[in-house]
Order: C-alpha cells, then structure tokens, then sequence
C-alpha cells in the first residue's frame, strides 16, 4: 500500500495538487487563478507554494505580461505521481487497509 | 515521503478525498470558463459588427457582412485559441473551434429545410437559443456560470422578440454582443 504525503496531505496543499493535477500537462495555472480556487491568501499561498516547489512538485515561472509580473504554478510529472499516489493511499484508508504502523 | 503523524482515519481520508474532488471539479471549471470566455469575448464584437450592419442595411441589408464577420471571427479564435496553450493542444482547442463553427454554419443552412425562407431575425434568434441552450447543458456538468451564460442568452433573444421586434438587431447588438463580452469578462474573472 502506498504511503502518506504528509507534504500533499495537508489541506491547502492538497487542494493545490489537486487544482494543478487537473490542468493539462504543460499549461500553468495563474497565482491570481489559484489563489481564488484554493481559498488561500497570498502570503499562505506563498508559503505552500515555496514548499511543493521544494519537494519537486511544482515549477513556479514568471514571465512579464504588458507591465506586469504574470506569476504561475505549473505541476511536475513527480508532482503528479506523488499526488496519484496519496489518493490511492487515502483510498486504501478507506478500503480498510489501514497502514502498517511499524 | 513516509509520515511522521499517526495513522489516518477513515473519515479523515473520506475528508480529503473530497477536498481533493472539490479542488479538481473547480479547476476543471476555471480551465473551461478561460477557454469558453475568451470565445464569448471574440463572438460578442462579432455579434456587435454584424448586428450594426443590419441596422445601417449595408452591405447589402446586412446579410453579407454575416458570412465574413463570422469568418473573421472564426480566424480570430483560431490564432487565440493556437496561442492559448503549447504545442499541440493549442491547435486541438483551434480544432474545436472550427468544429464549433461549421457545426453552427451547418445548423444555420439547415433551417432552410424546415423553416421556409426565414429572416435573418429567425435565424439569429434560433442559433442563439441553441447556443444558451449548449451552454445550459455543458454548464451542468463544468460549472454554474456557464448555465447562467446561456440562460441569459436565451432570455436576451426572446425578450429582444417579444418586446423590441422592430429593433431587434439593435437590441441585439447592445444586449447580445455586450452581454456576450460581459458574460465572456465575468468567466475569466478568477
């Protein structure tokens, strides 16, 4: 069975992975996008953004769109596996498999 | 990467899941109100010139500047719909917009057969009920603002008929085209 995320599991991360696995591979999603879609604020966004993009999840790009800074977040193909992964765990969960806690 | 914490509940597992699915049917939206706004945005000046035309009647009462609005309208979506995403899927979302096209182009030489000789009025007040209507359907499945899209739509064109008959395509200029650029703005809208 596989294993807990604990990085993914946590719940603005998880609906992060979630936004991000749904958009076509190699299509981004816009800061200002996510923010509305993940219910974060910027400076909580920030933060769990930092630490996907940490893990390999995510790539952040930025590119300038007229005057301004155009922010996005795009998914990994490690992202993707790490995320296809926890769900099958939280499915597993309620399968009743539960983990072996040693 | 293994947990620290103790083992999940089920519940909380069913909890997540569904966070999870919540997360992803709004994404799924966001991509489809993006892509179908940016059209809304182009079809609605579209609406605009070619409801114009009819009004001033040229050229020729109006009727010829349908075929080559729209087509510009078509090569305009193409280019936006090429430029939306990377490399081949650009040009499967310009597919579809042709697709969409001569679908609405085959509906529209189609009402030749069943409504005899009908006025540019009728047929640009049945392809907008039937595009409220697809709008409807889809949006049952995407997300609620679709559905509104299309329910306006609909309410447009029969209150243009019922009420402004004899000025319908400036009715339809004002309420269909601005309402298809607003409609279009308030789908991107994050």
């Amino acid at each position: 069975m596989a294993d807990q995320n604990d990085i993914i599991h946590q719940a603005t991360r998880l609906k992060i992975m979630s936004v991000l696995n749904a958009i076509p591979a190699g299509e981004g999603l816009e800061f200002l996008r996510l923010k509305a879609i993940a219910h974060a604020t910027d400076g909580n966004l920030g933060a769990h953004l930092a630490t996907l993009e940490k893990a390999g999840y995510i790539t952040i790009k930025k590119d300038i769109v007229g005057k301004r800074t155009r922010t996005r977040a795009m998914i990994t193909r490690a992202g993707r596996r790490a995320y296809d992964a926890h769900l099958l765990f939280l499915r597993d969960i309620i399968a009743g498999q539960l983990p072996d806690e040693t | 990467m293994q947990s620290t914490q103790s083992p999940l509940r089920p519940e909380d597992a069913a909890e997540a899941l569904k966070t999870a699915a919540t997360a992803t049917q709004r994404s799924v939206a966001a991509v489809a109100y993006q892509r179908v706004g940016r059209r809304l945005i182009v079809w609605g000046i579209v609406w605009i010139i070619v409801n114009v035309a009819g009004i001033v009647r040229l050229p020729v009462d109006g009727t010829y500047a349908w075929p080559a609005v729209n087509f510009a309208g078509l090569v305009a979506c193409i280019i936006l719909d090429i430029r939306s995403a990377p490399g081949r899927r650009g040009w499967r979302h310009a597919g579809e917009s042709l697709v969409l096209f001569l679908g609405f182009a085959a509906f529209v030489f189609s009402t030749q057969f069943v409504v005899v000789q009908p006025t540019l009025i009728q047929v640009e007040s049945l392809v907008t009920l039937v595009l409220g209507l697809i709008y409807i359907v889809i949006g049952l499945y995407i997300g609620w603002r679709l559905v509104a899209v299309g329910a306006a739509l609909m309410l447009i064109v029969i209150a243009g008929s019922a009420w402004a008959p004899g000025q319908f395509f400036v009715w339809m200029a004002a309420a269909g085209g601005g309402g298809l650029i607003l409609g279009g703005m308030w789908l991107r809208k994050p």
